[in-house]
């Protein structure tokens, strides 16, 4: 690494895999300190600075090298980063299941018991059009932190777009409730509900766009 | 693991699993260190059988880091700043959990090794 461009690039390929800047900071000055001293200690051992530059950069390791080394340093610390199948396409499915049911829960229990204010149902359906959107953002998030595959940033995404406009849960509350269960219902639709997928789609898109910006400016 | 290999060996990578943190854990239990002086302490001391890949150190140091097995700091000496590492007491204990196992290890294959008699395979 005869000049700063090598550091550039590692700089930039750590950007592309999603390491926060100040991680990738640290890395890339300790590594040029390290380089430093390794020169330092080449040329008092007689060689020529050309020599002992080369020589650091050789020492040091090639870009592909440390580039791999902190990214499976990053992938392998954290559980979703070693089971990112589980974590990646299971629970994004699973969480927007489960944040619907609630969502859908709480307005008809408070409905039922006649204390839900009258922007509830308002609000309501503003939560259901902006919640999966914030679910896919959350799920891009914790892959890009985790320096996963691309591939692991979108996963969420689709499955929870496949979740919002092929599944719908609905809760019947029978009359003499709380004496008896409510049922639920869970399953395909027979026409896709393109409103809310288009609505599940603008927050993210446009939130991603606006992230790997930043991330291209900082790199 | 990247960035550790038996020099000169083309050491097998799955066999050195362990022993960079091994070997990290206990040269900080001596004092602090930042990453130029661990990998010319690891050469040092293992007679340059096994080095660590220079640049590679520091995803390992990191990790530990996220472990809190070590702890970091930033000090300045002779105008440069360099990030020196030090040993918690989770990193003592996780030291001596691992100095044990690596005995263990280390005695099993060195007896496996001497062994004069070796069992037929069961058919």
């Amino acid at each position: 690494m005869s000049q700063n461009r090598p550091f550039k690039t590692l700089r930039k390929q750590l950007i592309d895999h999603g390491l926060q800047v100040s991680e990738i900071r640290r890395y890339v000055d300790e590594l040029r300190a390290h380089r430093q001293d390794i020169v330092a200690e080449l040329i008092a051992s007689g060689l020529p600075p050309v020599d002992a530059q080369l020589g650091a950069d050789h020492r040091l390791g090639d870009v592909h090298t440390l580039v791999a080394a902190k990214i499976k340093q990053v992938r392998s610390s954290t559980f979703a980063g070693r089971h990112p199948c589980l974590c990646f396409s299971f629970m994004p499915a699973f969480s927007a299941a489960a944040s619907f049911t609630v969502l859908t829960m709480l307005l008809a229990t408070s409905w039922h018991f006649k204390i839900a204010p009258r922007w509830l149902g308002a609000v309501s359906i503003a939560a259901q059009l902006i919640l999966p959107g914030v679910l896919a953002i959350l799920f891009y998030q914790a892959a890009r932190r985790r320096a996963l595959a691309r591939a692991w940033r979108i996963v969420p995404l689709a499955v929870i777009l496949l979740s919002v406009v092929w599944f719908r849960i609905s809760m019947r509350l029978p009359p003499e409730f709380p004496g008896t269960q409510a049922t639920f219902w869970f399953g395909i639709v027979p026409s896709p509900n393109f409103i809310a997928m288009t609505s599940a789609l603008i927050l993210p898109v446009v939130w991603i766009s606006w992230l790997e910006n930043k991330h291209v400016r900082a790199a | 693991m990247y960035g550790l290999r038996m020099a000169n060996t083309g050491g097998d990578v799955s066999f050195m699993n362990g022993v960079a943190e091994l070997l990290v854990l206990r040269l900080l239990s001596r004092g602090e260190m930042y990453g130029y002086e661990i990998v010319r302490a690891i050469a040092e001391s293992t007679g340059g059988v096994i080095a660590v890949g220079e640049g590679c150190v520091y995803p390992i140091l990191h990790a530990m880091e996220k472990k809190r097995w070590v702890a970091s700091r930033r000090r300045k000496l002779d105008g440069r700043t360099r990030i020196y590492y030090r040993l918690t007491d989770a990193g003592s204990g996780r030291l001596q959990v691992a100095s044990a196992r690596w005995s263990e290890i280390s005695a099993a294959v060195s007896a496996a090794l001497k062994a004069t008699h070796v069992p037929e395979p069961a058919l």
